[in-house]
């Protein structure tokens, strides 16, 4: 086994740093690619750092409570007949990569695009798998994955109510190992278009099927998170064959009422103080909402037509109690489909969703989250996704 | 996003709130043209080539490039603004103010008032502050402390290029006389700024660095000494709070005095006056209102009570300096 590195991974586009808060590892343990080994926080969000490589760790390179850039070598991995000099040698000698360097990874970078879709920008952050030939070729999973051609149908990451593409910062990359993956802004979030005709579920679903067109996307995985979920189960029930696979993560209207406080909170806050405690709601550990995490929904909803859009699609019958969907939608869709549900989830609570049932249907429960479980419990959920890719 | 200085932001603002709304109008000395220029067409874009490029998307009778006459400025603006317009009225150094202040105190500040909530005035009067270009006592001072003890007026200096686009937004929105303070330092300084467009609300003080130990509160250009302090103070183990009023009227009390109810202890960094400037106004807030809270005395840094130096070495020793911010703070917590 040759020296591996473990570096500091990038979570979303903005970040450039992050401070190691905690170790899970000790030299002499043996990880496994996937296993949590330590906690880093960034000036947005705290998140577990799943190791990319396994073997026997040699050296904890960082300290915790150090600020560290991405790219920075944080541990080193190597087994018994690799000598403490050869260690020493392979720290001294390793360089960051600068993540904006064009060089360097350009498949694994996502790249942010738009499409035109009727009167409507839609913007979309990409990543595309790398390449067979780039996949290193000293690692076990690897090898297996340099055998298999990369996947031909996509992934479409649809956010909720207020979101946008960056609220999957700890899943993209993870399922770009394999596939293309795209998360949209829906109209009147994001970069997209800031003016929302219909914000009804149908008219957001024809507006994803109107960009899956335009994109030529023929066939494609649905994820969608809360409205995003109803939006994405929307579109399996208009265009069923062009959707390979649903993971629904805490669904809005199927059946568990949305909280409509949280609603009213979003749309009316107008100020950090006000947006705080609204946020909070969303995490199971409200830790996690950080002042730039306020600061940047704020700066997002002080756009011209967000607010308008937010009320436009509030009004389109999202707080609705009665499900948008009934059993005989469900039981016309054939495609593997995971429910994710949040354990302390306090926008979409309860223990409804009866319709939800049948064969092709999984439902999970994630433990430590809240309504974001892709981002509270990251690992997690990201293996619940790719099991049903 | 993209990355844009001050002065791009401004243009920004004027551009989107100019093809929003056909009643917003600039005018002042050099808008349309400036030096280097005929003035009919686009030249410089005014003393400092914030409203560059503007005459020729909107024309000269909404750019519109006035003789030197600031008090005709002020007043031209009043009444276009009483009477339905929405003019922005650009006076290049606060220093000149003087002879307006009947048409900004007495008339444009008191309409709302004296013709019984009847009257609308919304204008917007951009102009420069702060010394450090070496301009002299005549054209270096921050004179926004006296506009902020009008009632009638609105004031506003961001001190960075986001704030500055989404704080003139709402300006120009704002129905009330604002009085809009460019730091002439500040000008090249770039943050990321949206292309579209946004409204900051004004009243809403922005926590630039939180922490526990100390809260510094700073206008302007000043945010950035006391930024640059907080980091040098951070090294040292003290965790400083930065909070940026953004206006002084109205002023967001709240997040001030809840700040030195966490952390006991306040300084003011404040480039205005030494006497009856922000710095004393924060000050007499926090002595008043969050006296309990307090562990130490409230420290102002802010220039001596003079004119503002011609003399380089003079100047510099005038401006608050971020070593007089960590010395300050440092007198504080005695270490």
């Amino acid at each position: 086994m040759t020296i591996k590195a473990i570096t500091v991974p990038k979570w979303g586009l903005s970040m450039d740093e992050g401070e190691l808060v905690e170790w899970h590892i000790s030299p002499g343990d043996e990880i496994n690619v996937g296993q949590e080994i330590a906690e880093i926080e960034t000036s947005k969000i705290a998140g577990a750092v799943e190791a990319a490589v396994s073997g026997k760790v040699r050296r904890l390179v960082a300290e915790e409570g150090e600020m560290l850039p991405v790219g920075a070598l944080m541990a080193v991995l190597a087994d018994d007949n690799q000598s403490d000099e050869a260690i020493d040698a392979f720290i001294a000698t390793f360089k960051v990569e600068d993540p904006d360097d064009p060089a360097v990874d350009m498949a694994s970078k996502p790249n942010i695009l738009s499409a035109q879709v009727g009167d409507m920008n839609i913007s979309y952050l990409e990543v595309m798998p790398p390449e067979p030939e780039n996949i290193p070729d000293n690692d076990q999973s690897s090898e297996k994955a340099s055998e298999k051609a990369p996947e031909k149908i996509p992934v479409i990451l649809i956010h909720g109510y207020g979101g946008d593409c960056n609220n999957w910062l700890f899943n993209q990359a993870k399922l770009g190992e394999t596939h293309r993956v795209i998360a949209l802004d829906l109209p009147g979030h994001g970069r997209s278009t800031k003016y929302v005709k219909d914000g009804s579920v149908k008219g957001l679903a024809r507006i994803v099927e109107a960009f899956l067109d335009s994109l030529g996307i023929e066939k494609a995985h649905l994820i969608g998170h809360s409205m995003g979920a109803a939006i994405a189960l929307q579109c399996a029930v208009t265009i069923s064959d062009r959707v390979a696979s649903l993971s629904l993560i805490c669904p809005a209207l199927v059946g568990r009422p949305v909280n409509a406080g949280y609603i009213t909170g979003f749309m009316q806050a107008r100020t950090r103080k006000q947006l705080k405690p609204v946020l909070q709601q969303l995490f199971s550990d409200e830790k996690l909402v950080t002042a730039d995490l306020v600061d940047d929904v704020l700066k997002y909803k002080r756009l011209d037509g967000v607010d308008e859009a937010l009320k436009v699609i509030a009004a389109a019958g999202l707080t609705a109690e009665k499900p948008a969907f009934n059993h005989d939608d469900i039981a016309g869709l054939h495609m593997p489909i995971s429910i994710i549900w949040g354990e302390n989830d306090k926008i979409i609570a309860g223990t409804g969703a009866h319709i939800l049932t049948g064969e092709n249907i999984r439902n999970h429960q994630v433990k430590d989250s809240g309504h974001m479980p892709h981002m509270e419990n990251a690992g997690a959920v990201n293996e619940i996704l790719m099991e049903n890719l | 996003m993209t990355q844009k200085t001050i002065r791009e932001a401004l243009n920004d603002a004027l551009r989107q709130e100019m093809r929003r709304d056909n009643n917003v109008i600039i005018l002042g000395e050099d808008v349309a043209g400036g030096h280097g220029g005929t003035g009919v067409i686009d030249a410089y874009g005014g003393p400092l080539g914030v409203t560059k490029g503007l005459i020729g998307e909107f024309g000269a009778n909404r750019v519109i490039d006035t003789p030197i006459t600031e008090s005709a400025i002020m007043g031209a603006a009043a009444g276009a603004a009483a009477t339905g317009l929405r003019p922005i009225a650009e006076l290049m150094f606060v220093d000149f103010m003087g002879v307006c202040f009947d048409q900004i105190f007495n008339q444009a500040a008191k309409f709302r008032y004296m013709f019984g909530g009847k009257t609308r005035t919304p204008m917007v009067i951009r102009t420069t502050i702060g010394a450090g270009m070496r301009t002299a006592a005549q054209h270096s001072q921050c004179l926004y402390h006296m506009f902020t003890s009008v009632p009638g007026l609105k004031c506003v200096m961001p001190s960075n290029a986001y704030d500055a686009k989404g704080l003139l937004i709402e300006a120009i929105r704002d129905d009330d006389p604002v009085i809009f303070f460019e730091n002439k330092l500040l000008y090249d300084h770039a943050c990321d700024v949206p292309d579209e467009s946004y409204a900051i609300p004004f009243g809403e003080a922005n926590v630039v660095r939180e922490g526990r130990d100390i809260t510094i509160v700073a206008f302007s250009r000043m945010v950035h000494i006391a930024e640059e302090a907080a980091k040098t103070l951070a090294s040292e183990g003290i965790s400083v709070e930065v909070i940026d009023p953004r206006t002084t009227s109205p002023l967001d009390e709240e997040t001030i005095l809840e700040s030195v109810e966490k952390t006991g202890r306040l300084v003011v960094v404040d480039e205005s006056a030494a006497r009856c400037g922000m710095a004393a106004d924060i000050a007499g807030l926090v002595a008043e209102k969050g006296f309990s809270s307090l562990k130490g005395p409230i420290i102002q840094i802010t220039p001596p009570h003079t004119p503002v130096p011609f003399s380089p070495p003079l100047e510099d020793a005038y401006i608050p300096t971020v070593a007089a911010v960590v010395a300050g703070v440092h007198r504080l917590l005695k270490v």
